[in-house]
This record gives structure tokens, sequence and C-alpha cells, in this order.
């Protein structure tokens, strides 16, 4: 990935990202590792992945661009540690009721106003299908954006996502089924 | 339609969920622990390293990018000067020489022929009385003498050091051998006094063809031992 800005000011951008963000990342990714070397070589991955969206990286909104980087930065991590570590992706089918998901979930939802549920059922997700549903959500990543970030196939993240989709509605329906 | 509706709800409150999510971990996200971090040397080093090589780069595409304006603008201020000038003869002319000269430089190449300019004369040392020198003719294959008497009578000698086809209609020639003092020649001899006596002889790579009006043998074995 050979990265080059078209302007000076996106050059500009940058270095402020550093500036401001470097000890944010530095801190976020030694939460998951103590191995300084790894540290260093992720920092300049997550720096140069980050370049390419500077456009959505608002340096004026403190909280919100932190709240981004963060979120790149522990989904980068969290991505390139699974990979090394080589687990295996656990067996979908076997946690998963296949049928179509009911509408009777958003219903209930909307109804109640209560977004405890899915807020449990995400945070109960595996990290692979968290990570693709943050980057969507909260870096506003296209599935090819996602896939060039995590270093996946674009059909990984259609799948990582569909199941992620699939998975949290059959863990409403659960909840809503045991209440 | 019912279906889409609920498909966006449920995409809306998902993101909202997610961000929300997101949110309330950033909240347990210590900043003073954050400020209080310092960078290891060699990290922030290396940080640097790598935001100065952006540096560069921006700065050697920036230029090359100049640079290729800069050429552009150049080449076609060229060519509509060049369009300009070429209206006149003088820069035409000159033009023309110069792709002359580099076509006559890289193009043109010369050939060299092994065949002589003009075949070597030759000299009849023996004309009979009365004829005088009206014709001689030199190419790079052949040379040719002829000499005429007010009679009307012509002896024309030719020699070539290439062979040639003579087609003669021998109806009205009597083809026999006549020898000579280095060589055997065929004498074709006219039965018709409106066509001319053919001598051929030839002599190492030189071919010899005497035409004549005269019929006296004699006298065309004599000019021909005496050619030179």
């Amino acid at each position: 990935m050979i990265l080059v800005f078209d302007t000076h000011e996106e050059c500009d951008k940058f270095t402020k990202l550093y500036e401001t963000y470097g000890k944010t990342i530095y801190f976020t990714l030694k939460r998951y590792t103590n191995d300084e070397t790894l540290i260093e070589d992720l920092s300049q991955d997550i720096f140069i992945r980050l370049a390419y969206h500077l456009d959505k990286i608002d340096l004026n909104n403190y909280k919100k661009s932190q709240n981004y980087i963060i979120t790149a930065t522990r989904n980068y991590c969290i991505n390139y540690l699974r990979d090394k570590s080589k687990i295996q992706e656990e067996s979908f089918e076997a946690h998963l009721n296949l049928s179509s998901p009911s509408d009777e979930i958003v219903d209930n939802m909307i109804r109640s106003e209560d977004l405890s549920y899915l807020e449990k059922a995400i945070g109960e997700l595996n990290e692979i299908y968290r990570s693709v549903l943050e980057l969507r959500y909260v870096n506003e990543f296209s599935n090819e954006e996602i896939a060039a970030f995590l270093n996946l196939q674009k059909r990984t993240v259609e799948t990582r996502l569909y199941r992620a989709n699939l998975l949290l509605k059959d863990k409403l329906r659960g909840y809503l089924h045991g209440k | 339609m019912a279906n889409d509706y609920n498909n966006e709800m449920w995409e809306s409150l998902l993101k909202a969920t997610v961000i929300k999510n997101s949110l309330n971990d950033l909240e347990n996200y210590p900043s003073e622990k954050i400020n209080k971090v310092v960078l290891p040397e060699h990290y922030d080093y290396k940080m640097k390293q790598l935001i100065k090589r952006l540096r560069f780069r921006e700065l050697s595409r920036t230029t090359l990018r100049y640079c290729k304006k800069i050429v552009s603008i150049i080449i076609f201020i060229t060519g509509i000067s060049f369009a300009v000038l070429l209206q006149f003869e003088e820069v035409r002319a000159a033009c023309h020489n110069v792709i002359t000269s580099i076509c006559d430089k890289y193009i043109q190449f010369s050939f060299t022929n092994d065949i002589a300019e003009t075949t070597e004369p030759i000299i009849l040392n023996y004309i009979p009385d009365g004829f005088r020198l009206t014709e001689t003719h030199s190419t790079k294959l052949r040379y040719y003498v002829t000499y005429s008497n007010s009679d009307g009578d012509i002896i024309r000698l030719q020699t070539s050091s290439k062979k040639h086809i003579y087609q003669i209609d021998v109806e009205h020639y009597d083809l026999y051998e006549l020898e000579l003092d280095n060589a055997t020649g065929q004498f074709f001899k006219s039965k018709d006094k409106r066509f001319e006596n053919y001598l051929y002889w030839n002599i190492n790579e030189s071919y010899y063809i005497l035409q004549t009006t005269l019929t006296d043998e004699n006298e065309i074995r004599k000019i021909v031992e005496n050619v030179k």
C-alpha cells in the first residue's frame, strides 16, 4: 500500500492527526499487546490506513474523532491479533436457528423504545462481527473500505455483516421469548 | 413495502445502538491516563520518519505535477510557434534540408557495383581504304565503334564483357565457322544484300561481334585479326 497525498493540506492534516491522537492510538494498542515492536508496526499501518479516510476525520471535533480513531485502531488490532493466532471462525450454523428473521423483533423494539436488548446482544457478539459493525456504523466505511482496512476479501466482510445481523436477531428473539 | 420499512428501521436501530455502544466504551477511556502517556523515543522517531517520508512523497508528486504542466505548456507553445514559422518559405526550405540531411545520414545507403563505368575501348589497327570513323559508344556493358564509307558500307565492331544472345534469322543467312588467328568465329553470311553480315567470336571473357556490309571474308578476317 503506497500512500501519497494529493495536497499539502492533507499532509498537514495527517501530521496533526499524529500529534493529536498519537498517544490515543498507542494507549489503545497497549491494551491489547505489550510488544513494542508490534505496536510500532501496527501504529504505522493504522496511520496509513486512516490517511485514506482523512476526509471523514474532523480534527475540530476531538471527541468524535477520538471515537473514530479508537474504533478503527481497536478493530484493526483485534483483527490482526486474531489473524496471527489463526483462530478458526466458529461454526456459525451451530449457534443459529436459520429461520428468516421475524419482523416481530423490530416491531417490539420500536414499540418498547427499548434498545437495551440490542445493546446487550451487540456486546455478546463475537469480535469479528462487532468489528465490521463498528467500522460500518461508527467509521462509516463501505464494505470495500472495511475489506481494505482489515485486509479481508469484500465477500468476507459482506458475509460477516450478514451473519452479524442474523445473530443479533436470533439473540433478540431469544430475549423476547424468555421475557 | 412493509419489509423494506422494517429493514430500514432495523438498520437505523442497529446503527444507533452500535454508535451508542462505542461511545459507552469511550466513556471508560481514561483521558488523564492517555494524556500522561509518554511515547517511547523509538516509536516517536519511527512515526516522525513516516510523516517525513510521506511529506517528501507529497512534495515530489507536487513538483512532478507542476513539471508536467510546464512541459505541456512549452510543447504547446513550441508547436504553435512551429506551425506559424512553417508559413515562411525559408523555414520550410530549412526544414526540408534538415530532413534531407537526416535521410542522407541515417536512411540512405550507397551501393557501388562491381561493373566498370565504361568498357575498355577497342582499337582497329586495320580499316579498309575509304572508311572513316563515324561513331563510338561506350557503356558499362559494351563498347562499339562504327566506320563507314561514301558507298554506304559500314563496319561496326562491338565488344562486351557480358554474354549476349543475338537472334539472327537463318533463313537469310548462311552460317559457318571462320578460323581466326586465336579463335574460331561464327560467321553469319547474308544471302540478301539488304542485310549485314555478322561475325561472332570470343577471346577469354570478351565477346566480339563484327557487323559489316563487306562480303570479302579475307578482308573481314584481316580486320578482325588486327583488333586490339
